[in-house]
Protein backbone atom coordinates (compact mmCIF):
# COMPACT_ATOMS: atom_id res chain seq x y z
CA UNK A 1 0.00 0.00 0.00
CA UNK A 2 2.82 2.38 0.85
CA UNK A 3 4.44 1.61 -2.48
CA UNK A 4 1.26 2.58 -4.27
CA UNK A 5 1.02 5.80 -2.27
CA UNK A 6 4.67 6.68 -2.86
CA UNK A 7 4.15 6.12 -6.56
CA UNK A 8 1.46 8.76 -6.38
CA UNK A 9 3.58 11.14 -4.32
CA UNK A 10 6.65 11.13 -6.53
CA UNK A 11 5.34 13.13 -9.50
CA UNK A 12 4.49 16.17 -7.38
CA UNK A 13 7.56 18.11 -8.31
CA UNK A 14 5.86 21.49 -8.05
CA UNK A 15 5.38 21.30 -4.29
CA UNK A 16 8.31 23.46 -3.28
CA UNK A 17 9.79 23.01 0.17
CA UNK A 18 11.33 26.47 0.21
CA UNK A 19 10.33 28.94 2.90
CA UNK A 20 7.29 30.95 1.86
CA UNK A 21 7.83 34.62 1.14
CA UNK A 22 5.39 36.69 3.20
CA UNK A 23 6.39 39.80 1.30
CA UNK A 24 5.52 38.35 -2.09
CA UNK A 25 3.79 41.02 -4.19
CA UNK A 26 0.01 40.73 -4.37
CA UNK A 27 -1.11 39.21 -7.62
CA UNK A 28 -4.59 39.46 -9.07
CA UNK A 29 -4.49 36.01 -10.62
CA UNK A 30 -5.18 32.85 -8.62
CA UNK A 31 -4.09 29.80 -10.59
CA UNK A 32 -4.69 26.13 -10.05
CA UNK A 33 -2.90 23.97 -12.56
CA UNK A 34 -2.66 20.25 -13.13
CA UNK A 35 0.63 18.45 -13.40
CA UNK A 36 0.91 16.29 -16.49
CA UNK A 37 3.70 14.17 -15.07
CA UNK A 38 1.75 11.77 -12.96
CA UNK A 39 3.08 8.42 -14.10
CA UNK A 40 3.78 6.11 -11.20
CA UNK A 41 7.42 5.56 -10.38
CA UNK A 42 9.13 2.67 -12.07
CA UNK A 43 11.23 1.66 -9.10
CA UNK A 44 10.98 -1.85 -7.69
CA UNK A 45 8.18 -2.45 -5.25
CA UNK A 46 7.41 -5.18 -2.76
CA UNK A 47 5.68 -8.02 -4.56
CA UNK A 48 1.96 -8.46 -4.08
CA UNK A 49 -0.45 -11.17 -5.13
CA UNK A 50 -0.84 -9.44 -8.46
CA UNK A 51 1.41 -6.82 -10.01
CA UNK A 52 -0.20 -3.41 -10.33
CA UNK A 53 -0.07 -2.00 -13.83
CA UNK A 54 0.82 1.65 -14.37
CA UNK A 55 -2.06 4.09 -14.71
CA UNK A 56 -2.54 4.87 -18.37
CA UNK A 57 -2.08 8.60 -19.03
CA UNK A 58 -4.13 10.30 -21.75
CA UNK A 59 -5.21 13.86 -22.38
CA UNK A 60 -8.35 13.45 -20.29
CA UNK A 61 -7.25 11.29 -17.35
CA UNK A 62 -6.87 12.78 -13.86
CA UNK A 63 -3.56 14.38 -12.98
CA UNK A 64 -2.22 15.94 -9.82
CA UNK A 65 -3.31 19.42 -8.85
CA UNK A 66 -0.94 22.13 -7.71
CA UNK A 67 -1.13 25.90 -7.27
CA UNK A 68 0.95 29.03 -6.68
CA UNK A 69 1.48 28.89 -2.93
CA UNK A 70 3.02 32.37 -2.68
CA UNK A 71 -0.08 33.90 -4.24
CA UNK A 72 -2.31 31.90 -1.92
CA UNK A 73 -0.42 33.30 1.06
CA UNK A 74 -1.07 36.88 -0.03
CA UNK A 75 -4.75 36.24 -0.80
CA UNK A 76 -5.45 35.79 2.91
CA UNK A 77 -3.74 38.94 4.12
CA UNK A 78 -6.47 41.26 5.42
CA UNK A 79 -4.27 44.30 4.95
CA UNK A 80 -4.35 43.62 1.22
CA UNK A 81 -7.72 41.91 1.04
CA UNK A 82 -10.38 43.83 2.97
CA UNK A 83 -13.19 41.48 1.93
CA UNK A 84 -12.34 38.41 3.98
CA UNK A 85 -15.46 37.53 5.94
CA UNK A 86 -14.15 36.30 9.27
CA UNK A 87 -17.64 35.21 10.36
CA UNK A 88 -18.08 32.98 7.31
CA UNK A 89 -14.66 31.37 7.69
CA UNK A 90 -15.22 30.77 11.41
CA UNK A 91 -18.61 29.18 10.66
CA UNK A 92 -16.98 26.97 8.04
CA UNK A 93 -14.22 26.03 10.47
CA UNK A 94 -16.81 24.93 13.04
CA UNK A 95 -18.57 22.85 10.40
CA UNK A 96 -15.32 21.12 9.40
CA UNK A 97 -14.36 20.54 13.03
CA UNK A 98 -17.69 18.80 13.62
CA UNK A 99 -16.36 15.99 11.41
CA UNK A 100 -19.67 14.29 10.67
CA UNK A 101 -18.01 11.29 9.04
CA UNK A 102 -15.26 10.56 11.55
CA UNK A 103 -16.62 7.07 12.23
CA UNK A 104 -18.41 6.53 8.94
CA UNK A 105 -15.81 5.05 6.59
CA UNK A 106 -15.43 1.64 8.23
CA UNK A 107 -14.98 -1.48 6.13
CA UNK A 108 -16.57 -4.86 6.76
CA UNK A 109 -16.43 -8.36 5.28
CA UNK A 110 -18.90 -7.39 2.54
CA UNK A 111 -16.10 -5.67 0.65
CA UNK A 112 -13.95 -8.69 -0.09
CA UNK A 113 -16.97 -10.89 -0.78
CA UNK A 114 -18.39 -8.36 -3.25
CA UNK A 115 -15.03 -7.85 -4.97
CA UNK A 116 -14.66 -11.58 -5.55
CA UNK A 117 -18.04 -11.66 -7.28
CA UNK A 118 -17.06 -8.96 -9.79
CA UNK A 119 -15.48 -10.94 -12.63
CA UNK A 120 -14.92 -10.70 -16.37
CA UNK A 121 -14.65 -7.41 -18.28
CA UNK A 122 -16.63 -5.55 -15.61
CA UNK A 123 -13.93 -6.27 -13.03
CA UNK A 124 -11.26 -4.48 -15.07
CA UNK A 125 -13.62 -1.58 -15.82
CA UNK A 126 -14.46 -1.27 -12.13
CA UNK A 127 -10.81 -1.42 -11.10
CA UNK A 128 -9.93 1.38 -13.54
CA UNK A 129 -12.74 3.49 -12.08
CA UNK A 130 -11.44 2.94 -8.56
CA UNK A 131 -7.85 3.58 -9.62
CA UNK A 132 -8.66 6.92 -11.30
CA UNK A 133 -10.57 8.11 -8.29
CA UNK A 134 -7.96 7.25 -5.72
CA UNK A 135 -5.50 9.32 -7.74
CA UNK A 136 -7.87 12.29 -7.56
CA UNK A 137 -8.55 11.91 -3.83
CA UNK A 138 -4.90 11.48 -2.97
CA UNK A 139 -4.02 14.47 -5.14
CA UNK A 140 -6.56 16.60 -3.26
CA UNK A 141 -5.08 15.44 0.03
CA UNK A 142 -1.57 16.48 -1.05
CA UNK A 143 -2.69 19.89 -2.33
CA UNK A 144 -4.78 20.78 0.73
CA UNK A 145 -2.14 19.50 3.14
CA UNK A 146 0.54 21.63 1.51
CA UNK A 147 -1.73 24.69 1.43
CA UNK A 148 -2.58 24.21 5.09
CA UNK A 149 1.09 23.84 5.97
CA UNK A 150 2.24 26.84 3.94
CA UNK A 151 -0.53 29.11 5.22
CA UNK A 152 0.20 27.97 8.79
CA UNK A 153 3.88 28.91 8.38
CA UNK A 154 2.87 32.33 7.09
CA UNK A 155 0.37 32.76 9.92
CA UNK A 156 3.04 31.87 12.51
CA UNK A 157 5.39 34.40 10.95
CA UNK A 158 2.77 37.14 11.19
CA UNK A 159 2.49 36.52 14.92
CA UNK A 160 6.10 37.51 15.60
CA UNK A 161 6.63 39.79 12.61
CA UNK A 162 3.35 41.68 12.83
CA UNK A 163 4.90 44.94 14.04
CA UNK A 164 7.74 44.80 11.55
CA UNK A 165 5.48 43.95 8.61
CA UNK A 166 2.49 46.06 9.63
CA UNK A 167 0.11 43.10 9.59
CA UNK A 168 -2.74 43.16 12.09
CA UNK A 169 -3.61 40.32 14.46
CA UNK A 170 -6.87 39.92 12.51
CA UNK A 171 -4.74 38.75 9.61
CA UNK A 172 -3.20 36.01 11.69
CA UNK A 173 -6.60 34.89 12.94
CA UNK A 174 -8.01 34.80 9.44
CA UNK A 175 -5.06 32.90 8.08
CA UNK A 176 -5.31 30.56 11.02
CA UNK A 177 -8.94 29.76 10.11
CA UNK A 178 -8.16 29.30 6.43
CA UNK A 179 -5.03 27.23 7.14
CA UNK A 180 -6.95 25.00 9.53
CA UNK A 181 -9.78 24.52 7.05
CA UNK A 182 -7.30 23.43 4.39
CA UNK A 183 -5.81 20.98 6.88
CA UNK A 184 -9.25 19.62 7.76
CA UNK A 185 -10.10 19.24 4.07
CA UNK A 186 -6.87 17.30 3.64
CA UNK A 187 -8.09 15.10 6.51
CA UNK A 188 -11.28 14.37 4.53
CA UNK A 189 -9.38 13.63 1.33
CA UNK A 190 -6.89 11.40 3.15
CA UNK A 191 -9.77 9.51 4.72
CA UNK A 192 -11.37 9.01 1.31
CA UNK A 193 -8.11 7.97 -0.35
CA UNK A 194 -7.23 5.66 2.54
CA UNK A 195 -10.65 4.06 2.46
CA UNK A 196 -10.20 3.40 -1.24
CA UNK A 197 -6.64 2.17 -0.84
CA UNK A 198 -7.77 -0.44 1.65
CA UNK A 199 -9.52 -1.99 -1.31
CA UNK A 200 -6.05 -3.16 -2.39
CA UNK A 201 -6.67 -6.29 -0.38
CA UNK A 202 -9.87 -6.82 -2.37
CA UNK A 203 -8.63 -5.99 -5.87
CA UNK A 204 -4.84 -5.99 -5.42
CA UNK A 205 -4.91 -2.40 -6.69
CA UNK A 206 -5.47 1.27 -5.72
CA UNK A 207 -8.85 3.00 -6.09
CA UNK A 208 -10.90 6.27 -7.22
CA UNK A 209 -14.26 7.93 -6.65
CA UNK A 210 -14.40 11.04 -8.83
CA UNK A 211 -17.88 10.61 -10.28
CA UNK A 212 -19.58 10.00 -6.95
CA UNK A 213 -21.74 13.13 -6.93
CA UNK A 214 -25.08 11.72 -8.04
CA UNK A 215 -24.84 7.96 -8.45
CA UNK A 216 -25.32 7.13 -4.79
CA UNK A 217 -29.07 7.86 -4.81
CA UNK A 218 -29.68 5.74 -7.90
CA UNK A 219 -27.81 2.87 -6.26
CA UNK A 220 -29.83 3.17 -3.06
CA UNK A 221 -33.00 2.89 -5.14
CA UNK A 222 -31.59 0.00 -7.21
CA UNK A 223 -29.62 -2.28 -4.87
CA UNK A 224 -29.14 -4.91 -7.57
CA UNK A 225 -26.49 -2.61 -9.06
CA UNK A 226 -24.66 -2.24 -5.74
CA UNK A 227 -21.69 -4.22 -7.06
CA UNK A 228 -19.33 -3.21 -4.29
CA UNK A 229 -20.26 -1.80 -0.84
CA UNK A 230 -18.32 1.40 -1.47
CA UNK A 231 -21.42 2.86 -3.14
CA UNK A 232 -23.24 2.78 0.20
CA UNK A 233 -20.83 5.44 1.44
CA UNK A 234 -21.43 7.88 -1.40
CA UNK A 235 -23.99 10.15 0.26
CA UNK A 236 -21.76 10.99 3.22
CA UNK A 237 -18.82 11.28 0.88
CA UNK A 238 -20.81 13.79 -1.17
CA UNK A 239 -21.48 15.89 1.91
CA UNK A 240 -17.73 16.10 2.58
CA UNK A 241 -17.18 17.29 -0.98
CA UNK A 242 -20.10 19.74 -0.75
CA UNK A 243 -18.49 21.36 2.29
CA UNK A 244 -15.24 21.70 0.36
CA UNK A 245 -17.24 23.51 -2.31
CA UNK A 246 -18.74 25.82 0.33
CA UNK A 247 -15.23 26.78 1.43
CA UNK A 248 -14.18 27.63 -2.10
CA UNK A 249 -17.35 29.69 -2.50
CA UNK A 250 -16.31 31.67 0.57
CA UNK A 251 -12.80 32.09 -0.85
CA UNK A 252 -14.19 33.44 -4.12
CA UNK A 253 -16.64 35.73 -2.36
CA UNK A 254 -13.63 37.10 -0.50
CA UNK A 255 -12.11 38.01 -3.89
CA UNK A 256 -14.99 39.84 -5.62
CA UNK A 257 -12.59 41.45 -8.10
CA UNK A 258 -12.38 38.02 -9.74
CA UNK A 259 -16.15 37.78 -10.07
CA UNK A 260 -17.54 41.16 -11.03
CA UNK A 261 -16.36 42.07 -14.51
CA UNK A 262 -16.80 40.87 -18.10
CA UNK A 263 -13.55 38.90 -17.99
CA UNK A 264 -14.81 36.95 -14.99
CA UNK A 265 -17.93 35.99 -16.92
CA UNK A 266 -15.87 34.70 -19.83
CA UNK A 267 -13.56 32.75 -17.53
CA UNK A 268 -16.49 31.28 -15.59
CA UNK A 269 -18.12 30.02 -18.78
CA UNK A 270 -14.79 28.65 -20.03
CA UNK A 271 -14.16 26.82 -16.77
CA UNK A 272 -17.64 25.27 -16.71
CA UNK A 273 -17.43 24.24 -20.35
CA UNK A 274 -14.00 22.64 -19.96
CA UNK A 275 -15.21 20.60 -16.98
CA UNK A 276 -18.48 19.51 -18.61
CA UNK A 277 -16.94 18.61 -21.97
CA UNK A 278 -14.08 16.68 -20.36
CA UNK A 279 -16.49 14.73 -18.16
CA UNK A 280 -18.95 14.00 -20.97
CA UNK A 281 -16.28 12.83 -23.43
CA UNK A 282 -14.51 10.78 -20.76
CA UNK A 283 -17.65 9.06 -19.55
CA UNK A 284 -18.87 8.30 -23.05
CA UNK A 285 -15.65 6.32 -23.48
CA UNK A 286 -16.58 4.35 -20.35
CA UNK A 287 -20.20 3.48 -20.98
CA UNK A 288 -19.54 -0.15 -19.99
CA UNK A 289 -18.87 0.95 -16.43
CA UNK A 290 -22.02 3.05 -16.11
CA UNK A 291 -24.18 0.42 -17.78
CA UNK A 292 -22.65 -2.12 -15.41
CA UNK A 293 -24.18 -0.24 -12.49
CA UNK A 294 -27.47 0.35 -14.30
CA UNK A 295 -27.02 3.93 -15.48
CA UNK A 296 -27.58 5.53 -18.87
CA UNK A 297 -24.26 7.35 -19.29
CA UNK A 298 -25.52 10.39 -21.19
CA UNK A 299 -28.65 10.89 -19.09
CA UNK A 300 -26.64 10.52 -15.91
CA UNK A 301 -23.97 12.97 -17.08
CA UNK A 302 -26.56 15.55 -18.09
CA UNK A 303 -28.14 15.32 -14.66
CA UNK A 304 -24.76 15.84 -13.00
CA UNK A 305 -24.01 18.78 -15.33
CA UNK A 306 -27.37 20.45 -14.63
CA UNK A 307 -27.03 20.05 -10.86
CA UNK A 308 -23.42 21.24 -10.92
CA UNK A 309 -24.39 24.25 -13.02
CA UNK A 310 -27.10 25.23 -10.53
CA UNK A 311 -24.56 25.10 -7.73
CA UNK A 312 -21.91 27.11 -9.56
CA UNK A 313 -24.57 29.70 -10.44
CA UNK A 314 -24.59 30.68 -6.76
CA UNK A 315 -21.09 32.11 -7.11
CA UNK A 316 -20.02 32.42 -10.77
CA UNK A 317 -21.21 35.64 -12.47
CA UNK A 318 -22.33 33.73 -15.57
CA UNK A 319 -22.93 30.07 -16.34
CA UNK A 320 -23.72 28.03 -19.42
CA UNK A 321 -27.31 27.42 -20.48
CA UNK A 322 -26.97 23.68 -19.99
CA UNK A 323 -30.74 23.10 -19.83
CA UNK A 324 -31.09 24.32 -23.40
CA UNK A 325 -31.50 21.14 -25.54
CA UNK A 326 -29.01 22.57 -28.04
CA UNK A 327 -26.25 22.29 -25.42
CA UNK A 328 -26.71 18.52 -25.16
CA UNK A 329 -26.87 18.22 -28.95
CA UNK A 330 -23.49 19.92 -29.15
CA UNK A 331 -22.04 17.58 -26.52
CA UNK A 332 -23.33 14.57 -28.45
CA UNK A 333 -21.73 15.84 -31.65
CA UNK A 334 -18.45 16.24 -29.75
CA UNK A 335 -18.72 12.61 -28.62
CA UNK A 336 -19.18 11.45 -32.23
CA UNK A 337 -16.15 13.43 -33.40
CA UNK A 338 -14.08 12.22 -30.45
CA UNK A 339 -14.95 8.61 -31.26
CA UNK A 340 -13.82 9.18 -34.84
CA UNK A 341 -10.56 10.66 -33.55
CA UNK A 342 -9.99 7.60 -31.37
CA UNK A 343 -10.72 5.30 -34.32
CA UNK A 344 -8.18 7.16 -36.47
CA UNK A 345 -5.62 6.92 -33.69
CA UNK A 346 -6.13 3.17 -33.41
CA UNK A 347 -6.02 2.55 -37.17
CA UNK A 348 -3.07 0.95 -38.97
CA UNK A 349 -2.36 4.04 -41.07
CA UNK A 350 1.09 5.58 -41.03
CA UNK A 351 1.47 8.59 -38.67
CA UNK A 352 1.37 11.16 -41.49
CA UNK A 353 -1.93 9.82 -42.82
CA UNK A 354 -3.35 9.64 -39.29
CA UNK A 355 -2.46 13.28 -38.67
CA UNK A 356 -4.01 14.37 -41.96
CA UNK A 357 -7.22 12.50 -41.12
CA UNK A 358 -7.28 14.09 -37.67
CA UNK A 359 -7.08 17.70 -38.90
CA UNK A 360 -10.73 18.08 -40.03
CA UNK A 361 -11.93 16.16 -36.97
CA UNK A 362 -10.00 18.38 -34.56
CA UNK A 363 -11.30 21.44 -36.40
CA UNK A 364 -14.85 20.10 -36.10
CA UNK A 365 -14.41 19.41 -32.39
CA UNK A 366 -12.98 22.88 -31.81
CA UNK A 367 -15.86 24.51 -33.67
CA UNK A 368 -18.43 22.61 -31.58
CA UNK A 369 -16.68 23.63 -28.36
CA UNK A 370 -16.55 27.26 -29.52
CA UNK A 371 -20.22 27.17 -30.52
CA UNK A 372 -21.16 25.83 -27.08
CA UNK A 373 -19.05 28.55 -25.44
CA UNK A 374 -20.75 31.26 -27.49
CA UNK A 375 -24.29 30.16 -26.64
CA UNK A 376 -26.10 32.95 -24.73
CA UNK A 377 -25.12 32.48 -21.07
CA UNK A 378 -27.28 32.62 -17.95
CA UNK A 379 -26.52 35.61 -15.73
CA UNK A 380 -25.89 34.38 -12.20
CA UNK A 381 -23.80 34.93 -9.07
CA UNK A 382 -24.20 35.42 -5.34
CA UNK A 383 -26.96 37.82 -4.31
CA UNK A 384 -24.44 39.31 -1.89
CA UNK A 385 -22.93 41.04 -4.94
CA UNK A 386 -26.15 41.78 -6.83
CA UNK A 387 -26.66 45.50 -7.48
CA UNK A 388 -30.40 44.89 -7.89
CA UNK A 389 -30.65 42.93 -4.60
CA UNK A 390 -32.90 45.51 -2.84
CA UNK A 391 -35.55 44.95 -5.54
CA UNK A 392 -35.44 41.15 -5.43
CA UNK A 393 -38.54 39.19 -4.52
CA UNK A 394 -37.49 36.18 -2.47
CA UNK B 1 -38.21 42.05 -9.52
CA UNK B 2 -37.59 38.31 -9.57
CA UNK B 3 -34.26 36.61 -10.13
CA UNK B 4 -35.02 34.41 -13.13
CA UNK B 5 -35.36 30.73 -12.40
CA UNK B 6 -33.92 30.90 -8.91
CA UNK B 7 -36.12 30.47 -5.86
CA UNK B 8 -34.87 32.63 -3.04
CA UNK B 9 -34.77 32.34 0.71
CA UNK B 10 -34.80 34.58 3.74
CA UNK B 11 -32.31 34.49 6.60
CA UNK B 12 -33.46 35.35 10.09
CA UNK B 13 -32.06 35.87 13.57
CA UNK B 14 -34.05 35.27 16.75
CA UNK B 15 -32.87 36.11 20.27
CA UNK B 16 -34.62 34.56 23.28
CA UNK B 17 -33.93 35.40 26.92
CA UNK B 18 -31.94 32.28 27.65
CA UNK B 19 -30.88 31.46 24.13
CA UNK B 20 -30.19 33.02 20.79
CA UNK B 21 -32.29 31.63 17.98
CA UNK B 22 -31.28 31.87 14.36
CA UNK B 23 -33.62 31.17 11.50
CA UNK B 24 -33.34 30.68 7.76
CA UNK B 25 -36.48 31.50 5.81
CA UNK B 26 -37.39 30.43 2.35
CA UNK B 27 -40.26 31.82 0.27
CA UNK B 28 -41.72 30.98 -3.13
CA UNK B 29 -43.36 27.66 -2.22
CA UNK B 30 -40.24 26.82 -0.18
CA UNK B 31 -38.61 25.16 -3.17
CA UNK B 32 -35.03 25.91 -2.18
CA UNK B 33 -35.39 23.95 1.05
CA UNK B 34 -38.07 21.36 0.58
CA UNK B 35 -38.27 20.51 -3.11
CA UNK B 36 -35.33 21.41 -5.34
CA UNK B 37 -32.14 21.22 -3.32
CA UNK B 38 -31.28 17.58 -2.62
CA UNK B 39 -28.18 18.49 -0.65
CA UNK B 40 -30.30 20.42 1.88
CA UNK B 41 -32.31 17.34 2.81
CA UNK B 42 -29.16 15.22 2.95
CA UNK B 43 -27.35 17.78 5.07
CA UNK B 44 -30.15 17.88 7.66
CA UNK B 45 -30.31 14.10 7.91
CA UNK B 46 -26.53 13.92 8.21
CA UNK B 47 -26.69 16.38 11.11
CA UNK B 48 -29.52 14.42 12.72
CA UNK B 49 -27.48 11.21 12.41
CA UNK B 50 -24.46 12.94 13.94
CA UNK B 51 -26.54 14.19 16.88
CA UNK B 52 -27.92 10.70 17.42
CA UNK B 53 -24.46 9.12 17.40
CA UNK B 54 -23.30 11.56 20.07
CA UNK B 55 -26.57 11.65 22.06
CA UNK B 56 -26.88 15.38 21.43
CA UNK B 57 -30.26 17.04 21.82
CA UNK B 58 -31.71 18.31 18.56
CA UNK B 59 -31.37 22.09 18.28
CA UNK B 60 -32.62 22.74 14.76
CA UNK B 61 -36.10 22.59 13.25
CA UNK B 62 -38.04 23.41 10.13
CA UNK B 63 -41.03 25.68 10.75
CA UNK B 64 -43.59 25.94 7.97
CA UNK B 65 -45.21 29.39 7.65
CA UNK B 66 -43.80 30.86 10.90
CA UNK B 67 -46.06 33.25 12.81
CA UNK B 68 -43.56 35.98 13.64
CA UNK B 69 -42.79 36.64 9.98
CA UNK B 70 -45.67 39.13 9.79
CA UNK B 71 -43.89 41.45 12.20
CA UNK B 72 -41.62 42.51 9.34
CA UNK B 73 -43.62 44.27 6.61
CA UNK B 74 -40.44 45.31 4.78
CA UNK B 75 -39.40 41.68 4.61
CA UNK B 76 -42.77 40.11 3.85
CA UNK B 77 -43.36 42.29 0.81
CA UNK B 78 -40.15 40.83 -0.64
CA UNK B 79 -40.94 37.25 0.37
CA UNK B 80 -43.36 35.06 -1.53
CA UNK B 81 -45.64 33.05 0.71
CA UNK B 82 -46.06 30.56 2.21
CA UNK B 83 -42.57 30.31 3.68
CA UNK B 84 -40.52 27.78 5.63
CA UNK B 85 -37.93 28.52 8.31
CA UNK B 86 -34.87 26.60 9.41
CA UNK B 87 -34.49 27.44 13.11
CA UNK B 88 -31.45 26.71 15.26
CA UNK B 89 -29.76 27.79 18.47
CA UNK B 90 -26.39 27.34 16.74
CA UNK B 91 -25.39 30.68 15.20
CA UNK B 92 -22.28 29.57 13.28
CA UNK B 93 -24.21 26.70 11.72
CA UNK B 94 -26.87 29.10 10.41
CA UNK B 95 -24.09 31.31 9.02
CA UNK B 96 -22.77 28.22 7.25
CA UNK B 97 -26.25 27.40 5.93
CA UNK B 98 -26.59 30.96 4.64
CA UNK B 99 -23.34 30.48 2.73
CA UNK B 100 -24.62 27.17 1.35
CA UNK B 101 -28.02 28.45 0.21
CA UNK B 102 -26.84 31.97 -0.79
CA UNK B 103 -30.17 33.35 -2.00
CA UNK B 104 -31.41 34.50 1.39
CA UNK B 105 -32.34 37.68 3.31
CA UNK B 106 -31.27 38.49 6.88
CA UNK B 107 -33.11 40.13 9.74
CA UNK B 108 -33.25 39.88 13.55
CA UNK B 109 -36.08 38.98 15.90
CA UNK B 110 -36.54 38.46 19.62
CA UNK B 111 -38.54 35.58 21.03
CA UNK B 112 -39.13 34.99 24.72
CA UNK B 113 -39.80 31.25 24.49
CA UNK B 114 -39.20 28.15 22.43
CA UNK B 115 -42.90 28.01 21.59
CA UNK B 116 -42.84 31.54 20.21
CA UNK B 117 -39.68 30.92 18.21
CA UNK B 118 -41.18 27.80 16.60
CA UNK B 119 -44.81 28.95 16.27
CA UNK B 120 -46.41 28.41 12.88
CA UNK B 121 -49.65 28.90 10.98
CA UNK B 122 -51.29 25.77 9.53
CA UNK B 123 -50.90 25.59 5.76
CA UNK B 124 -51.05 23.10 2.92
CA UNK B 125 -48.03 22.37 0.78
CA UNK B 126 -48.08 21.91 -2.98
CA UNK B 127 -45.22 21.12 -5.31
CA UNK B 128 -45.58 20.67 -9.03
CA UNK B 129 -44.16 17.47 -10.44
CA UNK B 130 -41.27 18.26 -12.78
CA UNK B 131 -42.11 17.88 -16.46
CA UNK B 132 -38.69 16.55 -17.35
CA UNK B 133 -37.00 14.66 -14.52
CA UNK B 134 -33.58 13.64 -15.86
CA UNK B 135 -32.14 12.00 -12.75
CA UNK B 136 -31.61 8.21 -12.79
CA UNK B 137 -33.63 7.96 -9.57
CA UNK B 138 -36.98 9.32 -8.27
CA UNK B 139 -37.30 12.59 -6.37
CA UNK B 140 -37.17 12.53 -2.60
CA UNK B 141 -40.52 11.63 -1.09
CA UNK B 142 -42.94 14.39 -0.19
CA UNK B 143 -42.81 14.92 3.57
CA UNK B 144 -39.13 14.04 4.06
CA UNK B 145 -38.96 17.12 6.31
CA UNK B 146 -41.34 15.78 8.99
CA UNK B 147 -38.56 14.65 11.40
CA UNK B 148 -37.47 18.30 11.54
CA UNK B 149 -40.83 19.88 12.36
CA UNK B 150 -41.15 21.25 15.93
CA UNK B 151 -42.43 18.86 18.60
CA UNK B 152 -46.22 18.64 18.56
CA UNK B 153 -46.64 20.55 15.31
CA UNK B 154 -49.45 19.62 12.93
CA UNK B 155 -48.13 17.83 9.86
CA UNK B 156 -49.08 19.83 6.74
CA UNK B 157 -51.30 18.09 4.22
CA UNK B 158 -50.45 17.63 0.56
Amino acid sequence: MMAAEMALVKPISKFSTSTPNPRAPYSKVFRISMSATSQPSTGKRPSKKAAKTAIKETLLTPRFYTTDFDEMETLFNTEINKNLNQTEFEALLQEFKTDYNQTHFVRNKEFKEAADKIQGPLRQIFVEFLERSCTAEFSGFLLYKELGRRLKIYMDMTNWESDLMGISIDTAENQSSVAEIFSLMSRDEARHAGFLNKGLSDFNLALDLGFLTKARKHLKENPEYQLYPIFKYFENWCQDENRHGDFFSALMKAQPQFLNDWKAKLWARFFCLSVYVTMYLNDCQRTDFYEGIGLNTKEFDMHVIIETNRTTARIFPAVLDVENPEFKRKLDRMVEINQQLIAVGESDDIPVVKNLKKIPLIAGLASEILAAYLMPPVESGSVDFAEFEPQLVY
Amino acid sequence: MELGAFELGFYYYVAARARQWQVLFCGGQRKIMLDEEEHFKELLFERLRYYGERSKEQDFWLVIEPKFLDKFPNITKRLRRPAVALVSTNGPWITFMKLRLDRVLSESYEAVSLEEALASNPTDIEFEKPENWVAPYPKYEFGWWEPFLPPGSVKPKV
